[in-house]
């Protein structure tokens, strides 16, 4: 993987909270895991990625974290589906970051969302995931990218 | 095609034309025949109101002689009489002698029947009485003119002209009746003939006309049952063509479709296509529907260029299909856990022509998954065997033990590089830690592998320090300058995976020559000593844990390897620069274990900087009245409870204290009034600093100014010292000390 392509996943999710969350993110240190159980939040949007590069990219956040974002956004309804859907949200900006710099070359599934299931984020065997702290305000998030 | 070329429609054509002939002729006859008939129609009229012109004049012949009788004027029955007489004559003369007569509307008639008998023979004798009568008749139209005389008294009588025409009416008189009679009958007997022949002629007509209806309808008949007949055997034919067809397109493996002009797809497909496309319908679909919710966009505007392409037609189609670019393309299908399902499809175009002109492409679509899969795991393999066969041959000149220590030594360096990315930073003061303390790191890792003589992992380790010392002159730092660093770290690691995947099938190759050894002879010392190096390698690739057994323990406390590996380091660091130098080595067998690693450390970045800034060039040491060689000496001696220390001695030119101050202001290390202050020890100490260096440039060798900071930072991890001593132009002289090993602390 190119620090160009990892620089395009961490744009698309910077970008978001910028412009949702009237403040910017800060990137933390990036750092490898490759135990294959990288970490998890509560709430995690995933986009799947195949072709010139092959596996899976998502964004985890905490509870904490997306309750205050919604507060933010002047959402009343603070709901596990408005969560769900702001975790969806970034994934879908990264997946659209994605399509602009690489479209022409990857293919970028639809993003899921998963609400507190570590089992339910299946990461290609024996990659190494590279774990990009977001920081926003007092909380932090995390980008996730694990391509082959 | 050709007009006449009708093919299976010849007969339906000819069938049709004949009907339409047919009908044509029988219009014609009956407009023919009723033109026919029509003209027979007033002809018979005509002669039967000839009947009436006998009793005309029979009529007029007696008004005249009533009006002879009442002196009225007799003019007008004259000129009837006259009339009548002519058209009688004129008719009856014609008829009798070729059949013809002229009617009143002066359209002619003539009819052979009349010629024959009977009629011929009632025209003749009509004729002789019609001149018997005539003669009578003509002898009262002689007498034409003014028939009465005034007299004198006024009264009016009969002239003479009167009086010889009433003679001659009544002489007609005595005749007339008979005659007219028999004039009638005659003209009467010609129209009942004509009549005949007229009937004759309707029932000819009928005939023809009923015949014809029949053969109408028995042509229609026949056309529908060729029809009926040709369409039920066609429908037969095209149902077993269409069951073959079906049962073609639900067996073959392949996808089968046309594509058209519009590169639309084709009512006709296999069975396959709808298999490996998953989906059901592709109507009304063109190919680029079909292809983009597959492939990325850069394949999908290849795919349409290229069937553009075999759309032109002037196209060399072999030479096209020799550069077909989908001959491999990689398909996602989404799947149900919202990842991709990858399949390898190989399209096949062939070029279809109907009439000579180019009408579709045959598109044929093969899963090629199987082997692309297993091309791609042969490549891979291939470019593994490779690039581990590159590995092998540098590692075959690796001291084992050396390698089995670098390998677990720069595993630890990376983890703890790792470990020092995650610690959380915020802050730019944070992100600069991590800067400092990854360059020691990497630098240890660097300067072993180039020692080694592993290039490759040298000139990653070069490629992680050129990215920390980008990001390092930074003004404000944040994560996502940390982002290249993580990637080179993640191939750093994958590298070394490579190397230890290397080193474990060298183990297994040992066993194998093991194996072999047990039966060849002993007394060939090559391979008894090939085979001493790989146990010593197994030994050693098998002991990441240092508490393993003491064979494997002696090895790794072995100074061979150590002395080997900064021989070769000092070699190389001086063929680089160009320099000429001596290697000797003291005491480095004895180097406990708790000091291996830090030693090691050392030594390699003394050495490397003794030969890089210490050690002239053959020509500055020959004009400095030194041999061309160099002299380095390192010396480990164990002091006991005293501690141990390591000696590093060269017969260089010294510390140049003025340039090492120099390079500091230059490095923003110290302001100049700073160095001006400085003594010899304290700017000696400068070189110690992080990023300070005098090389002018960046090398693998010198150049970044972390070598000496590791130095520093392993010797106070120790809680150690170090000492320099220096003559310029004479030596340079290091001597780090460490506590004895049983009060080493734990790095």
């Amino acid at each position: 993987m190119s620090d160009a392509e990892l620089a395009t996943f961490v744009e698309g999710t910077t970008r978001y909270f910028e412009t949702i969350g009237h403040q910017p993110a800060s990137v933390g240190s990036p750092y490898l895991v490759d135990n294959g159980k990288p970490t998890v939040h509560e709430f995690t949007g995933m986009i799947n990625i195949a072709g010139k590069r092959r596996g899976v990219v998502y964004f985890t956040a905490s509870r904490s974290m997306l309750t205050v974002l919604l507060m933010r956004m002047g959402e009343t309804e603070l709901t596990e589906e408005n969560m769900a859907d702001l975790v969806g949200e970034v994934a879908n900006t990264i997946s659209g970051n994605a399509r602009r710099d690489y479209g022409t070359d990857f293919m970028i599934s639809v993003p899921q969302v998963t609400t507190g299931h570590a089992d339910q984020v299946v990461l290609p065997d024996g990659a190494r995931s590279i774990v990009i702290p977001i920081n926003w305000r007092s909380h932090a998030a995390h980008l996730v990218v694990c391509l082959e | 095609m050709n007009f006449l070329d009708l093919g299976r429609y010849k007969p339906i054509a000819l069938g049709l034309f004949g009907f339409t002939l047919l009908i044509g002729v029988v219009l014609g006859f009956n407009m023919f025949m009723a033109n026919l008939l029509s003209s027979d129609l007033s002809g018979t009229r005509f002669l039967a109101r000839q009947q009436i012109q006998s009793e005309l004049i029979l009529a007029h012949s007696h008004t005249m002689a009533a009006r002879l009788k009442t002196h009225e004027s007799i003019t007008d029955s004259f000129n009837s009489l006259r009339t009548a007489v002519t058209r009688i004559d004129q008719t009856l003369s014609s008829l009798a002698n070729d059949g013809s007569f002229i009617d009143d509307q002066n359209r002619s008639y003539q009819y052979a029947a009349l010629l024959k008998e009977p009629s011929a023979g009632v025209l003749n004798t009509a004729m002789k009485n019609w001149s018997a009568y005539k003669t009578k008749l003509d002898t009262v139209l002689r007498l034409s003119g003014d028939p009465y005389k005034n007299e004198a008294n006024g009264t009016i009588t009969l002239n003479e002209r009167g009086q010889r025409l009433a003679l001659a009416l009544a002489d007609l008189e005595t005749v007339e009746t008979a005659a007219s009679a028999e004039l009638s009958a005659a003209f009467k007997s010609v129209a009942d003939e004509l009549e005949s022949e007229l009937n004759a002629r309707v029932h000819t007509l009928r005939l023809v006309q009923t015949t014809t209806i029949i053969l109408t309808l028995g042509s229609f008949l026949g056309i529908l049952f060729y029809l009926g007949s040709t369409m039920r055997n066609e429908d037969v034919q095209t149902g077993e063509t269409r069951k073959e067809t079906t049962d073609i397109l639900g067996t073959v493996n392949e996808g089968l479709f046309l594509l058209d002009r519009n590169q639309q797809i084709g009512h006709e497909r296999s069975k396959a296509l709808s298999h490996m496309f998953r989906r059901d319908s592709f109507d009304d679909m063109s190919f680029e529907d079909l292809l983009r919710p597959l492939v990325p966009e850069k394949t999908l505007k290849t795919a349409q260029d290229y069937v553009e392409l075999l759309w032109g037609e002037r196209v060399n189609e072999k030479l096209v299909k020799s550069i077909n670019p989908l001959n491999e393309v990689e398909v996602n299908f989404d799947n149900q856990a919202g990842g991709f399902d990858t399949h390898y499809l190989e399209f096949d175009f062939n070029r279809v022509k109907s009439g000579g002109q180019l009408s579709h492409l045959l598109v044929t679509v093969t899963d090629v998954t199987k082997r692309v899969m297993l091309a791609k795991e042969l490549q891979e393999s291939q470019e593994k065997s490779q690039a581990q066969l590159d590995l092998l041959l540098r590692i075959l000149h690796v001291d084992p033990v050396s390698l089995t220590n670098f390998l677990s030594d720069a595993d630890t360096s990376l983890r703890m590089i790792n470990t020092i990315l995650r610690e959380p930073a915020r802050e730019e003061a944070d992100f600069r830690i991590k800067i400092s303390s990854m360059y020691r790191q990497i630098h240890a890792v660097k300067g072993e592998a180039s020692a080694l003589g592993l290039k490759t992992v040298d000139q990653r380790a070069h490629a992680f320090e050129d990215s920390l010392a980008d990001i390092k002159d930074r003004e404000a730092l944040s994560g996502n300058d940390f982002l290249p660093l993580v990637v080179k770290l993640d191939d750093l690691f994958n590298h070394m995976n490579q190397v230890r995947e290397m080193l474990s099938r060298l183990t297994d190759l040992h066993h194998a020559i093991s194996g072999r050894n047990t039966t060849a002879d002993s007394g060939n010392t090559q391979v008894q000593a090939d085979q001493e190096q790989l146990d010593e390698l197994q030994s050693s690739s098998q002991s990441d844990d240092r508490s393993e057994g003491p064979a494997a323990l002696e090895a790794l406390m072995s100074g061979t390897g150590l002395k080997h590996t900064l021989e070769s380091l000092a070699q190389k660091v001086a063929d680089n620069c160009i320099k000429q130098v001596e290697l000797e080595c003291n005491g480095l067998e004895s180097v406990p274990e708790v000091y291996r690693r830090t030693v090691k450390d050392i030594a390699i970045q003394l050495v490397r900087n003794a030969v890089a800034h210490g050690i002239e060039t053959p020509v500055d040491r020959l004009s400095a009245s030194k041999p061309e060689t160099g002299q380095l000496s390192i010396e480990f001696v164990d002091h006991g409870d005293q501690g141990v220390e390591l000696v590093v001695q060269d017969d260089g030119c010294g510390l140049q204290l003025d340039r090492i101050k120099q390079a500091a202001i230059e490095h923003g290390l110290v302001t100049r009034a700073q160095a001006a202050l400085m003594d010899a020890r304290q700017t000696m100490s400068l070189i110690f600093r992080p990023g300070f260096s005098t090389s002018d440039t960046v090398t693998s060798d010198a150049g970044r100014g972390a070598g000496m900071d590791l130095v520093r930072s392993l010797v106070a991890e120790h809680n150690g010292r170090v000492g320099m001593s220096t003559a310029r132009g004479r030596f340079t002289r290091f001597k780090i000390w460490l506590p004895a090993p049983s009060k080493a602390v734990a790095a």
